[in-house]
């Protein structure tokens, strides 16, 4: 489960790429907005650019549509050159943040734009706009116009437009930004449920890791223009190969220290964690599922540590202790009214076989 | 491929209509500058030698300066008296909800699309019929009315543009709603009162083709009286002339398009 | 208490509208309605003329001199606007597209001619189509002419005067709507395979109508009634309406008959308007319900 640098084994292995990027560069004068970002998309499966805002998430998405011309680099889809193609030469479909659909237009209209475009006869034009109003559920709204439809109603509308030509890869930057917080979390699932149905290559943008943890099949972190990490899910959140990922995705403490010849780390203040990880300057990855009050102070792996802060979250409470130094953030519930206080002493045992330990030098 | 072509066939014709356009735009002003320096006796282009003798005729010249006077004085009366007029609708059109606001709000802008020619003719004959063609009023009136729409508009983008909140919160610290005008709002629009009066300006200064109508007696403005001589010789003093005319506007559209943009101007 | 707010504010509406109001009633609509009533009068007077007859309007229609005339200038007027429409979109449209810095320059350019006297623009297209012209001495030059020509008192000058005069109206109209029409809009059809030229079929026309048609109608009614440049640019030569009442009301002081000729200009500038436009919203009714965006 350890064994690591999952983004190069699966570059070798898999192969059948529907888009590839090839150290591809992006240069807005003085900004490096996207920096020698190689990724494939495999077939099939649906891929999530996450990251923090400005890391260059959507103009690696547009380089791929066609809207932004690399400055170096190449794209392809399936397997053909694109990088110098015009976006209507290329074999994507885009749902756009503010949806774009067009305002003159009737649903069933919008939807057949592609469609038209491609030269597809009236009649199988109609099937298809049918086809595609019943995936995404709406057939009684053909002939309704953007303005009169809900952001929901236009989201999957939108969907529909881009997956009516049957494009080679769907792309979609932050489709879920304009829509309030309870219909979000519905319309992924009803996004994940057409992706599956349909079987489309899928790349997705969001900046919402929550998102990403549930949708994808895997995960590539962008972070100031360079990929950090591509990965499933739970690559990404059970191992992440640098202390970025690991603070950007979920909730940890970082520790910094040295991996002695005995494979334990020590952080630099003194915190010992056996292990058997190769040696050198490292940083420890502790999540609060790692850390678990210990019934009493003899087991071995046990330290004392002081509560800093209590924060009840309804239910559990996230304690930030103090650990001869160090800080810690761990998570548990308590029985009501037996909740430590600042100040109080706590006995824990750290998982040492979960927690993850990142050498220095890994990161490229 | 063939969508290839007609991507290029647009870009091109794109290219070569916008280098057309910019030119045939500028290309009448920037002439008559050229040619107001000729030293020769008549109009030609290249003009030949360089001299701001036509400049000296202009400014000596008896029925040029008058009409300038003449022309300057309106627009200034006009300017202000629009304002006031155009301000004073723009801010109940603004901020009153009342019966018949469309049918006012249409009202003020009707100047547009009666024809000068119209406008004109209708002015020059009540006030033939009030007996006051030899007056300065007809031109004075005529103008105020042309400079309405400008006005109102500008004024009321400016208004709608700024925040209302702010007095709202002047209100809610205890301002009168005439400290109100007088504290938050009109500094707040100034940039657009200004920009409107600057307006109301250029459109009298620079009209003609109502003015033609209006200019008895001794009251002609200068669009009409290089007009008339235009129409009668053809020298250079009429390009002196126009330049001033060109300084003062171009002077205009600098001041708007630094208080507000000159997109607005349109 | 109520009541008498309610009651204060209404005066103060009133207060606020009254010069506005009272200005536009007694100089336009007032001057306007003279006219109408000065052009059903019988003989050539409109001060001591009285009675009510639709001679002026029989005279005019009767005689094919003014139909011929009125005929012209709807089709330069019709050509003018097709002109503008066809060069000022791809300008205005480009404006619309640039960025703020680049966008500075040009739209000064476009103002310019707007906001300057017409006459000077006028005599600025002397300069460039007399005799002694920049036309002319360049052509001359290179080999083109070998004599200078008449190039003005024509009607295509007067045209081509009409189009440059009139051409920042269409600029600006269709500028202000496609700055409405967001970009996002084109990536979108670019992404459905639609090329340039079927995403400005498609997408920018349709969207862009309204703003296409308020450019139209503007340069159609302007150039439908100008008269300095016929007169200026086309001399004798080229009659135009706008020329003819001119003449008529100035020089052979005929009231009725250029008040009667000034109504059909006015009427059917209107008609022009109206018809475009019913003409259109039929067609944008159906279509532009949206926002564009
Ligand atoms: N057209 C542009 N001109 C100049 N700089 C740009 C342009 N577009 C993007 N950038 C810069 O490139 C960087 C990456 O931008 P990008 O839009 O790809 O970020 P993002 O990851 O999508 O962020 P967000 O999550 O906020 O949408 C940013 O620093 C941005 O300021
Ligand atoms: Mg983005």
């Amino acid at each position: 489960m350890l064994a690591l640098l999952p983004e190069c084994e699966n570059v070798r292995e898999a192969g059948d790429f529907v888009v590839e990027l090839k150290s591809v560069s992006k240069r807005y004068g003085e900004v490096l907005a996207v920096a020698k970002v190689s990724l494939g998309v495999r077939r099939g499966e649906l891929l999530c650019l996450l990251g923090p805002s400005g890391c260059g998430k959507t103009t690696t998405l547009r380089m791929v549509a066609g809207f932004v011309e690399p400055t170096s680099g190449t794209v392809s889809i399936n397997g053909a050159d694109m990088t110098h193609q015009p976006p209507y030469r290329r074999d994507t479909g885009m749902v756009f943040q503010s949806y774009a659909l067009f305002p003159h237009m009737t649903v069933a209209e919008n939807i057949a734009f592609g469609l038209e475009n491609l030269k597809w006869p009236r009649d199988k034009r109609e099937a298809r706009v049918e086809e595609m109003l019943k995936l995404v559920e709406l057939p009684h709204l053909a002939h309704r116009f953007p303005s009169q439809l809900s952001g929901g109603q236009q989201q999957r509308i939108a969907l529909a437009r881009a997956l009516a030509m049957r494009p080679a890869v769907l792309l979609l930057d932050e489709p879920f930004s304009n829509l309030d917080a309870l219909l979000r979390v519905r319309m992924r699932e009803e996004l994940r449920e057409v992706v599956r149905t349909v079987n489309v290559t899928t790349l997705f943008v969001t900046h919402d890791q929550e998102e990403a943890l549930t949708m994808s099949d895997r995960i590539v972190v962008m972070n100031a223009g360079h990929v950090e990490q591509v990965g499933t899910p739970g690559d990404i959140y059970e191992a992440p190969s640098t202390p970025f990922v690991a603070r950007f995705i979920g909730w940890c403490s970082l520790l910094k220290g040295m991996v002695g010849p005995d494979g334990a780390f020590t952080s630099s203040a003194e915190l010992r964690l056996t292990g058997n990880w190769s040696a050198g300057p490292s940083t420890a990855v502790i999540r609060p599922e790692h850390i678990k009050l210990s019934a009493d102070s003899a087991a071995g792996s046990s330290h004392q540590a002081r509560v800093l802060h209590a924060h009840y979250y309804g239910g559990a409470t996230r304690l930030l202790l103090d650990l001869n130094g160090e800080h810690l953030t761990m998570q548990e519930r308590f029985s009501f009214g037996s909740q430590p206080k600042p100040g109080d002493v706590v006995d824990i045992t750290i998982n040492t076989h979960e927690i993850r330990v990142i050498p220095a030098d890994e990161r490229p | 491929m063939r969508s290839d072509l007609v991507d290029h066939v647009m870009t091109v014709f794109g290219a070569v209509v916008r280098g057309l356009v910019y030119s045939m735009l500028a290309l009448p002003a920037i002439l008559v500058v050229a040619s107001s320096f000729t030293s020769s006796d008549t109009m030609s282009f290249p003009p030949t030698g360089l001299s701001l003798r036509w400049y000296k005729k202009a400014f000596d010249s008896e029925v040029f300066m008058s009409a300038l006077w003449t022309s300057t004085y309106v627009a200034v009366l006009v300017s202000i008296i629009a304002l006031a007029i155009g301000f004073a609708a723009a801010f109940a059109i603004n901020r009153f909800s009342f019966r018949g606001k469309m049918f006012l709000q249409g009202l003020a802008f009707s100047p547009l699309i009666v024809p000068a020619v119209v406008l004109g003719i209708g002015l020059l004959q009540l006030f033939a019929w009030l007996d006051l063609t030899q007056t300065i009023y007809p031109l004075l009136l005529g103008h105020l009315v042309l400079a309405i729409p400008y006005v109102v508009r500008t004024v009321l983008a400016s208004l709608s543009l700024h925040d209302q909140m702010l007095e709202q919160a002047a209100m809610n610290l205890r301002a009168t709603p005439v400290q109100v005008i007088r504290r938050i709002t009109l500094p707040l629009i100034l940039p657009g009162l200004l920009s409107a009066a600057i307006f109301a300006f250029v459109t009298s200064f620079g009209n003609v083709t109502v003015s033609a109508f209006l200019t008895y007696g001794g009251n002609v403005t200068l669009p009409v009286q290089i007009f008339t001589y235009v129409n009668t010789s053809y020298d250079p003093v009429a390009a002196a002339v126009s330049t001033l005319m060109i300084i003062v506007t171009l002077a205009v559209i600098l001041t708007v398009e630094r208080l507000i943009g000159a997109e607005r101007l349109a | 208490m109520k009541q008498s707010v309610l009651n204060r504010r209404n005066v103060s509406v009133a207060v606020l509208l009254a010069p506005m109001v009272l200005l536009l009633t007694c100089f336009l609509v007032v001057p306007v309605l003279g006219l109408l009533r000065s052009s059903f009068l019988p003989g050539s007077e409109f001060l001591a003329g009285n009675g009510f007859s639709l001679t002026q309007y029989v005279r005019f229609f009767s005689d094919s001199y003014y139909s011929s005339v009125l005929m012209e200038t709807f089709v330069d007027g019709l050509i003018v606007s097709v002109v503008c429409l066809v060069i000022g979109f791809p300008t205005g449209y480009s404006l619309a597209r640039l960025s703020p810095s680049a966008r500075r320059w040009r739209t000064m350019i476009v103002i310019l001619p707007l906001t300057l006297s017409l006459v000077v623009v006028v005599f600025g297209w002397l300069i460039i189509l007399g005799r002694n012209g920049l036309i002319n001495s360049l052509f001359v030059r290179i080999g083109v002419f070998s004599s200078p020509k008449t190039l003005l008192f024509n009607r295509v000058a007067v045209t081509v005067v009409l189009v440059q005069q009139f051409l920042p109206f269409m600029i600006l109209s269709v500028m202000s709507v496609v700055t409405q029409i967001h970009p996002v809009l084109e990536q979108a059809a670019a992404n459905l395979r639609a090329n340039r030229f079927a995403t400005f079929r498609r997408v920018i026309v349709p969207l862009a109508m309204p703003g296409v048609l308020v450019g139209f109608n503007l340069v159609f009614v302007l150039s439908i009634s100008a008269f300095i440049t016929p007169r200026l640019i086309g001399g004798a030569r080229v009659a135009m309406l706008g020329s003819l009442i001119y003449e008529r009301i100035m020089s052979e002081l005929n009231w009725p008959s250029g008040a009667a000729m000034a109504f059909v200009l006015f009427v059917s500038g209107l008609g022009f308007t109206a018809a475009l436009n019913a003409l259109a919203g039929s067609h944008l009714i159906t279509k532009g319900r949206g926002n564009a965006l």
